[in-house]
């Protein structure tokens, strides 16, 4: 089934909550003789009715919220109703439009931002203590690459496990995957962390051009 | 006689319950269907309850799993006088004692008895007159009609009702029993696996005396913690790729009634019981089979026909479908190819080659072997213990550990030149492909291409039935190969007829 859904909202001037949409947010605005406004920005279609008591509330999801904000209250008829406050896992800013549209910017905390080291996708018994090295050592991958670097350094350490006849990942197995999975450039960074963590990297250290 | 009677007419309804059960249109009317079933095939041994076992699969919940678990046995009374017909002497001066059986099967049941204060044996003892009653039947299911693609798609029913024969004849001779135990264990070793000794001096035809084994099923094991299930699934999958691919010798119904395992202080152990059905794999097959994953896993580069044919394959058959064998074995080896934990609940092996193939994968599986259907329930049996034990192993190291290295050594030593393929006569002409297309009536039509030379093997390729169709109208197919071997294979319609059941159109086309 195939279908497209359109929210309706409640404005004093359509057409002035039109102009803002396109200037301020990129909409494409519409008008249309018998159907009134309309803006919509590829993902989002919005239907713009007149009425005295204004009902119009967009949740902007932005990964730079202060940036955004910034951005957005340079514009004269964007104000700002709260400082950017810190809920448990996002940060969240109301603004509000002369023309009655009120703006929720929020942004989903990262686990740096939380502090947390998310659980390892595992199949097999890890030992403790080099799942907690595995966990910090990844902080390493940058945070749009580390979800899959988790993944493939999880399933490696596993796959090298079992290759030995082992059913449990230790210490060797991980860091060893780890080296496997992470880019050559990187590797001087990678064996630091493990450093830092207290493990003898040198074990794991490649020679140049291996 | 009466008895006969009475197991044709069980059996025969146990035919109308599955069809019933094929014909369930919801899932209640399934599983009362299912349940119906499976009480039943519960009430008779022999074939019907064989069947039940086959239904039941390798999983411990299923709806017919109560058959692998808890059919009634016969009182010791009723079983003595069998055992002591086939020992020649009192069964007091062999056993110190002999218990009431807790567990029957098809065949037979078992009672666990002492020989002595040190000795405790398990003796499986076949139910009296079950050879004759299962002969009996197996004539009555050579009397069952082909139907569905086995019809349309030309299997050769004929082989598998041999292979399914020879099987149910060697699960009647405990003898042969205890010797493919005998050569299992010695062949056979993985860490875990157990499989008890034998007393061949106690041992009949249809007597099978073996040391007695302790422990839980596999719907036990399932609770326990996940590096005692991780060892289990192990030595099940290295006990499955070691005697397949290494000693040729595969447990050939390993559903959880032949299964017990123990963990105490130690490491976890798997018992195999009831070696009656083993599958004898020769090397050529193994080899091929072997380098199939080496194909898929880009180790190898060898022709996919000739791999197919050395596993018994119809090369011929094959040819229709010849350019999608690459992206095949990609589906079929996909556990072994991927170099992580293998998620088998997420792995739809179906619907991809449903995709791939389409219709075709009638082909395929019409292409196949009769043998293979039962490795295929083996391996279908393993993938239903893995999903029970809840775990996700990496398949290749754990096969790449199984096998001696002698073993890889002689995988990758062999080439399909060894092979003969068994030729087409060389025929020339422009055409390229020979498009076959059957439609019942008030059916939808059957499409099928293939290679232009597969015209010359019209008369193997064309379904029983129809071919004795055109037989009656008198169209020999025999005569249509000697006009091509003459012409050559130029683009012409071979065959437009409209036949009693049937409209069917042949022709070589470019």
């Amino acid at each position: 089934m195939y279908f497209a859904i359109a929210s309706h909202i409640f404005v004093p001037d359509p057409k002035q909550s039109a102009s803002f949409l396109a200037e301020c947010l990129a909409f494409r605005t519409q008008y249309k003789d018998g159907y009134g406004w309309s803006a919509e920005n590829g993902t989002v279609s919005l239907l713009i009715h007149s009425s005295e008591q204004p009902q119009a509330s967009l949740e902007i999801q932005c990964n730079h919220l202060e940036r955004d904000s910034q951005a957005l209250l340079k514009h004269a008829d964007v104000h700002a109703v709260s400082d950017i406050e810190k809920h448990p896992r996002r940060l969240e800013q109301r603004l509000i439009s002369d023309c009655g549209i009120s703006l929720i910017l929020s942004q989903m905390l990262t686990e740096d931002d939380l502090n947390e080291l998310p659980d390892l996708p595992t199949s097999l018994p890890w030992d403790e203590q080099t799942m907690q090295h595995v966990q910090r050592i990844l902080r390493i991958v940058p945070l749009d690459f580390r979800a899959k670097a988790r993944q493939q350094s999880t399933e490696r350490a596993e796959y090298l496990a079992v290759e030995q006849g082992d059913l449990m990942v230790s210490e060797t197995y991980a860091m060893q995957a780890l080296v496997d999975v992470t880019l050559k450039f990187q590797h001087p960074t990678l064996y630091q962390a493990m450093r830092d963590e207290g493990i003898a990297s040198e074990v794991y250290e490649r020679p140049c051009g291996n | 006689m009466w008895q006969l009677i009475q197991r044709s007419y069980r059996f025969i309804r146990t035919l109308w319950a599955v069809k019933a059960l094929r014909q369930a249109d919801n899932d209640a009317v399934k599983q009362q269907a299912q349940h119906a079933l499976s009480e039943l095939l519960a009430g008779s041994r022999g074939l019907p309850m064989k069947v039940g076992q086959v239904l039941a699969g390798m999983g411990d919940e299923s709806e017919y799993a109560a058959l692998t678990q808890s059919v009634e046995p016969w009182s010791l009374k009723k079983m003595l006088p069998v055992l002591e017909k086939a020992w020649g002497k009192p069964v007091s001066t062999i056993l110190e004692n002999i218990e009431e059986s807790q567990a029957a099967a098809s065949l037979g049941q078992v009672h666990r008895a002492k020989l002595n204060a040190h000795e405790t044996v398990a003796i499986k003892i076949q139910y009296p007159d079950i050879a004759k009653a299962m002969q009996a039947e197996m004539r009555l299911y050579g009397l069952i009609p082909a139907g569905g693609p086995v019809k349309t798609w030309g299997f050769d029913l004929q082989a598998y009702k041999q292979t399914l024969n020879q099987n149910i004849h060697q699960e009647l001779d405990y003898l042969n029993e205890m010797k493919q135990q005998m050569l299992f264990s010695g062949s056979v070793h993985v860490q875990g696996l157990h499989v008890p000794s034998t007393y061949p001096l106690l041992c009949r035809k249809n007597i099978l005396v073996q040391s007695w084994a302790e422990g839980v099923r596999l719907s036990d094991v399932a609770t326990w913690g996940l590096p005692q299930r991780l060892f289990v699934a192990r030595t099940l999958m290295q006990s499955l790729f070691q005697s397949l691919f290494q000693a040729g010798l595969v447990h050939g119904d390993p559903h959880p009634g032949n299964m017990l395992f123990r963990y105490d202080e130690k490491e976890p152990q798997t018992t195999l019981l009831d070696f009656g059905c083993m599958l004898q794999i020769d090397e050529m097959p193994r080899l091929a089979l072997l380098n199939m994953i080496a194909v898929a896993r880009g180790e190898r580069d060898i022709n996919l026909l000739t791999l197919f044919s050395a596993m018994g394959f119809d090369e011929h058959k094959l040819q229709a479908i010849e350019a999608k064998l690459p992206t095949l074995i990609q589906l079929l080896c996909r556990p072994f190819i991927e170099e992580r934990a293998f998620d088998i609940e997420h792995w739809d092996l179906s619907a991809s080659v449903e995709l791939l193939l389409g219709d075709d994968k009638w082909w395929f599986r019409s292409s196949a072997p009769a043998n293979l259907f039962l490795v295929m329930r083996v391996f279908q049996g393993l993938l239903s213990q893995l999903i029970l034990l809840k775990v996700k192993l990496p398949w290749f190291p754990l096969l790449q550990q199984a096998l001696k290295t002698s073993t890889w050594e002689q995988a990758k030593a062999w080439t399909p030149d060894d092979i003969e393929i068994a030729k087409q006569p060389e025929v020339q002409g422009s055409a390229t492909h020979l498009c076959i297309c059957i439609k019942p009536h008030g059916k939808n039509e059957i499409n099928i291409t293939l290679t232009a030379i597969s015209a010359l093997d019209l008369e193997n390729l064309m379904p029983e039935l129809i071919a004795l169709e055109m037989r009656d109208a008198g169209v020999h197919l025999s005569d249509i190969r000697k006009k091509l071997l003459n012409d050559g294979l130029e683009p012409q319609i071979l065959m437009d007829m409209e036949m009693p059941s049937y409209h069917c159109h042949i022709e070589l086309t470019i």
